[in-house]
């Protein structure tokens, strides 16, 4: 995934939502952030929408919530990147939240979390779970750790933060091949195949008129799946210019 | 697809009604093509043209050692590798290669005396499946879970399992003993035969140069060998049985035939 296609896509989803700042005043988030610091990624197969904030724009977010920009990082004793794992490297991240100033009735935490003004969430990153990232493993499971340690603190939902949006594109890669279960694929696996292997038009229309008379026993997927495949298997046949 | 640990393990038997030489070996190489191939049960439509090359190679020879006569071996290679069996990209080259299958027919034949001086080649049977076997560690007596399944390319009257190879060079020696293939086919008539080993396992391999080689590799294997392979195959069984059918990690040839089916898939 490059930023700079998916920053070109028309930008139809607003930055909504609010963040309470470090003096207790409800801030619209795209007063803190800029246009710059977001994006919106669509997923190629559901159309879903989702809000990608960069790393600059969660530090942003924090500065303004009051949360302290150090933040402590603590290794993962149990994993060791090594090729088996894909190199995952796993750290927790915790931060902490100066936000205090008007916390209600003493209580011992922040404006944003009454019970604690500290956070520790993980963050991991292996070589399948990023994308040009894959040569800064460690840092990108910090950044991972830290965004959402502070989204979560502040209870911004609904966006990513930009490094997992390379985790989203590889799970869209996996879609454009797992637009179908493993299951509903296995039971249609002769048609699958019916398809795949026929070598000439009267071949696939056969396997077409086997699908017709058989699809009461398929599901909504599997028939949508198949129509798919031979559309795609059909245009091989269709003559163009 | 399923590809993590976290997956629910299934039982291996849920998933594979046996085993074969292939299909461990392209376990080995992509589990992720393993899954498409032989647990979904996909086939690529495409036949690639070195393996219909080998096929027709198999059938001139299997002629040549029934008929005894090289003009026969070379009619039925021209009958069995002909346009039609490949994929379109490739149908041009069909004719490009023929004269190759013809000189590597021929090298083979200049060998034919040789190798039936020394392992009785004319006499046997061609295409042979082993018989189904559940096989066992030869010293814990562990059973594996599948049948093992396979087919011999000759076994002669004497004991001897012949395979017959085309390559684009030639083979190390003191690699082939360690073949999977070697090992299994070995491990299998071992076990069917009451603890016999086959007299011999021999790899006939004719290179495809212009002026093709014969490459006679002879390799015997042992019950450390068996026990062995044992191990390996009830490891890759383990994975199996946890779903993990990853791409492997690092270097991935883009010519693996998991990206042909990905792409046979796609509907985009």
């Amino acid at each position: 995934m490059t930023k700079k296609e998916d920053k070109s896509k028309p930008k139809e989803l607003p930055i909504e939502g609010k963040i309470v700042d470090v003096k207790g005043k409800e801030i619209p988030i795209k007063n803190i952030i800029k246009s710059e610091d977001t994006w919106v990624k669509e997923n190629k197969r559901t159309k879903a929408q989702k809000r990608i904030i960069s790393n600059l724009g969660v530090q942003k977010l924090a500065k303004a919530a009051g949360i302290e920009m150090n933040y402590k990082v603590k290794e993962s004793q149990m994993t060791i990147p090594k090729p088996e794992n894909s190199f995952l490297h796993i750290v927790e991240i915790t931060i902490r939240c100066h936000a205090t100033a008007k916390a209600k009735n003493d209580a011992p935490g922040c404006l944003h979390d009454p019970y604690s003004t500290e956070l520790t969430m993980t963050g991991e990153a292996d070589l399948k779970n990023t994308g040009k990232g894959g040569t800064y493993l460690r840092m990108m499971a910090e950044k991972r750790g830290y965004d959402r340690a502070v989204l979560r603190h502040l209870g911004v939902m609904g966006v990513l933060s930009e490094v997992e949006a390379s985790a989203l594109e590889s799970d869209e890669e996996k879609q454009k091949v797992d637009v179908i279960e493993p299951d509903d694929l296995k039971k249609i696996v002769d048609l699958v195949n019916g398809i795949l292997m026929s070598k000439t038009k009267d071949e696939l229309i056969e396997v077409g008129n086997i699908i017709k008379t058989t699809k009461e026993s398929y599901n909504d997927t599997q028939i949508a799946y198949l129509r798919e495949l031979y559309k795609k298997a059909n245009s091989r046949y269709t003559e163009t210019f | 697809m399923p590809t993590s640990e976290n997956s629910t393990k299934k039982p291996i038997q849920d998933t594979l009604k046996h085993f074969s030489a292939s299909s461990i070996l392209c376990y080995k190489e992509c589990p992720k093509s393993f899954y498409y191939k032989y647990v979904l049960g996909l086939k690529l439509p495409d036949t690639k043209i070195h393996l219909a090359f080998g096929s027709a190679f198999h059938a001139g020879i299997e002629s040549l050692l029934k008929t005894n006569n090289i003009k026969s071996a070379l009619t039925t290679f021209d009958d069995e590798f002909t346009a039609d069996k490949v994929n379109k990209e490739e149908r041009e080259k069909v004719a490009e290669m023929n004269p190759l299958g013809h000189k590597m027919l021929i090298a083979f034949e200049s060998k034919v005396s040789e190798l039936d001086f020394s392992y009785g080649i004319k006499h046997g049977k061609s295409e042979i499946w082993l018989p189904q076997t559940i096989l066992e560690d030869p010293f814990s007596k562990e059973k594996l879970p599948l049948k093992t399944v396979g087919i011999i390319d000759r076994m002669t009257d004497s004991g001897s399992i012949i395979e017959l190879k085309t390559s684009k060079g030639e083979w190390n020696p003191d690699d082939v003993k360690f073949k999977l293939q070697t090992q299994l086919y070995s491990w299998m008539y071992y076990q069917n035969s009451k603890g016999r080993h086959p007299e011999k396992v021999v790899y006939v391999i004719v290179t495809k140069h212009k002026e093709p080689r014969v490459q006679i590799i002879e390799a015997n294997c042992t019950k450390d060998d068996y026990s062995k392979l044992f191990a390996e195959i009830k490891a890759i069984f383990a994975k199996i049985e946890n779903n993990i059918f990853d791409k492997p990690e690092g270097f991935h040839n883009n010519w693996c035939d998991c990206q042909k089916f990905e792409e046979a898939l796609s509907t985009n």
